[in-house]
């Protein structure tokens, strides 16, 4: 596959065959607290023209109306109708297979609040460490003695944690190597965009914290899983042949697409450029899932 | 099942004995029955024994007394390898002027760097979050007490792992000149007591959250790399062709040997079983039940 360049008679051509404009929100709609010139107008122009416009975010950290919050403040259209972030798919998709038990979170409290949403069990959620001055080498190893797993829990479910410690990886190993229990994550990306020299872990880190000693790959409810967008086509019956997917990581969003039949815009006002197309070709399994239709 | 390995040794062309620890010679505090015997019987025969644990959690010394401590007679400390001592002395033969380690591990760790006059920081809690500090952004951008030396982020059994010593760890990784480093790759335990068992991560867990929040791949140092071995090559002069080793790994312990080219015996009195043998493909020259089946 060739990822064409877009100019105005593509530009045109999109326009004409697409009803549903789905877009990344970092990167592309702004850049962690800046915003990213001209591109609200541009959303407000579709509008006008009367496609629909939804944001698809694999941050786990917003509820809905948190991302509408966002949305708004920085020019956007937007209310919970079209949101889609992980922590609400999540609980939408716990609701959906009718899950009934209890879910040991390794979250935070924006996933917390749309499991309440649903009315979904769930515990884990803050701290959890040794008392100061109780944290030593055999405080852990009495710890490991002494806890007893909660025979109420019958799933894992996995997102950002600023939380994490040894002791909560403990627990969550636990859980999900039981085979019976139910073990999901929200996303697993690498990192946050973020402008200065200091480096934000994405939750990517924190899923590998947990899924690693369980010999077991979670079910990833964001993008690349094709999850949210099946939510979407559920609620809004959108048609993928007349959708795009717009986002700036080729590994996420351009892989979304590919997997739901969608086609894909990347922007490189974010994560990956033109070279980051070039290495998906040149590596030693080349995944064409990644290579937009167009940039 | 694995029909080609034997399940009987002839020790005696064997001049030099490898030991992996946990589940060779003692399980947690406690020594494996007989296991001190044998261990007498073999020095008896005039052969070299010799300890390798790729367990960070503590240092040459402290291995060489609990050894002591348990019954066995290791002659020296140079009679014990051990990852945190062997990551130190890499860190040593690579070290910059002015330069610092980031220890993502145990206090151990920082000792085996100390007694080499090695730099470091890390080990201990870092600031906790406070109210304030309530998205990993904020908690990044209040994430002030870097220190701007670091050229080595070392990684081990960190029980004060943090998402705070994640964006440090991260953050020094992103300079590629900083090497990082990790004692090993063990990823779990399982305490199986029947009505409870748990998982206890291992230090591979914590190697693997750092390479996920840094982008980057870990310079290994213990088993099955053959970094120790060379070390007991160039303190002890040993040859491969007259040296076993007896472990209770697959992944570690026996493809170390296969890495130094020197006999395996795996015993599975500890974590790997004979099945595991054809679902890993890994084949051991030797299987036997434990540590006492050497002199029968």
């Amino acid at each position: 596959k060739t990822t064409r360049k877009i100019d105005k008679a593509l530009v045109d051509e999109i326009i004409r065959t697409t009803d549903n404009f789905l877009f990344d929100c970092d990167g592309v709609l702004w850049r962690g607290h800046g915003i990213i010139p001209g591109c609200s107008e541009t959303v407000h122009k579709l509008i006008k023209m009367g496609k629909r416009v939804f944001y698809v975010t694999n941050n786990s950290s917003k509820t809905r109306a948190q991302v509408v919050e966002k949305c708004i403040k920085f020019g956007y259209p937007a209310q919970k109708e079209n949101i889609l972030g992980t922590a609400y798919s999540s609980a939408m998709y716990l609701q959906n297979i009718g899950f009934s038990g209890k879910l040991f979170m390794v979250g935070n409290p924006s996933m917390a609040e749309e499991l309440d949403s649903v009315g979904i069990k769930y515990t884990g959620l803050g701290p959890d460490v040794l008392p100061e001055g109780h944290n030593s080498f055999d405080d852990m190893v009495h710890f490991q003695k002494e806890w007893t797993p909660d025979p109420e829990v019958t799933g894992v479910l996995v997102g950002m944690d600023v939380h994490l410690s040894y002791r909560k990886m403990i627990k969550a190993a636990t859980y999900a190597s039981n085979k019976d229990n139910l073990f999901l994550a929200t996303n697993e990306d690498k990192a946050f965009p973020h402008e200065d020299h200091v480096v934000v872990p994405g939750t990517g880190s924190i899923v590998a914290a947990v899924k690693t000693p369980t010999r077991r790959e979670p079910t990833i409810i964001g993008k690349p899983s094709s999850t949210m967008f099946d939510l979407l086509h559920e609620t809004h019956d959108i048609d993928a042949k007349r959708s795009i997917m717009v986002g700036d990581s080729l590994h996420t969003d351009i892989a979304m697409a590919s997997h739901c039949g969608m086609r894909s815009l990347l922007v490189l006002s974010g994560i990956d450029s033109v070279e980051s197309i070039e290495t998906v070709k040149k590596s030693s399994h080349p995944d064409s899932a990644q290579i937009p239709d167009y940039f | 099942m694995a029909n080609n390995v034997k399940k009987h040794i002839d020790i005696s062309n064997f001049k030099n004995i490898l030991f992996d620890c946990d589940g060779v010679l003692w399980h947690g505090q406690k020594v494996h029955n007989g296991a001190v015997e044998t261990i007498n019987r073999i020095r008896a025969m005039g052969k070299r024994v010799l300890f390798v644990t790729n367990n960070s959690s503590n240092a040459r010394f402290d291995y060489f007394h609990k050894i002591a401590v348990l019954g066995f007679k290791p002659v020296d400390e140079t009679d014990v390898f051990c990852s945190a001592h062997s990551a130190a002395l890499l860190i040593t033969k690579a070290w910059k002027p002015d330069s610092k380690v980031f220890v993502v591990g145990t206090m151990a760790m920082g000792h085996a760097l100390e007694l080499l006059g090695r730099k470091w920081t890390g080990v201990k809690p870092e600031a906790s979050l406070s109210d304030y500090d309530t998205s990993p952004r904020n908690i990044a951008a209040n994430t002030t007490d870097l220190d701007d030396k670091i050229d080595f982020v070392l990684v081990g059994l960190d029980h004060n792992l943090s998402y705070r010593r994640l964006i440090k760890a991260a953050t020094y990784l992103a300079n590629p000149d900083c090497r990082l480093i990790a004692t090993n790759r063990d990823q779990r335990l399982v305490i199986d007591q029947g009505d409870r068992c748990l998982t206890i991560p291992g230090t591979g867990v914590i190697v693997r959250a750092v390479e996920e929040a840094s982008g980057r791949v870990a310079e290994l140092v213990g088993k099955p790399e053959r970094i120790m071995f060379d070390e007991m090559v160039a303190e002890h002069g040993i040859d491969p062709s007259e040296t076993l080793i007896v472990g209770d790994n697959l992944e570690t312990d026996i493809l170390f040997g296969k890495n130094c080219g020197i006999t395996t015996v795996l015993v599975t009195s500890g974590c790997s079983t004979e099945e595991d043998i054809e679902r890993l493909n890994i084949y051991p020259d030797y299987l036997l039940n434990d540590i006492n089946d050497l002199l029968i």
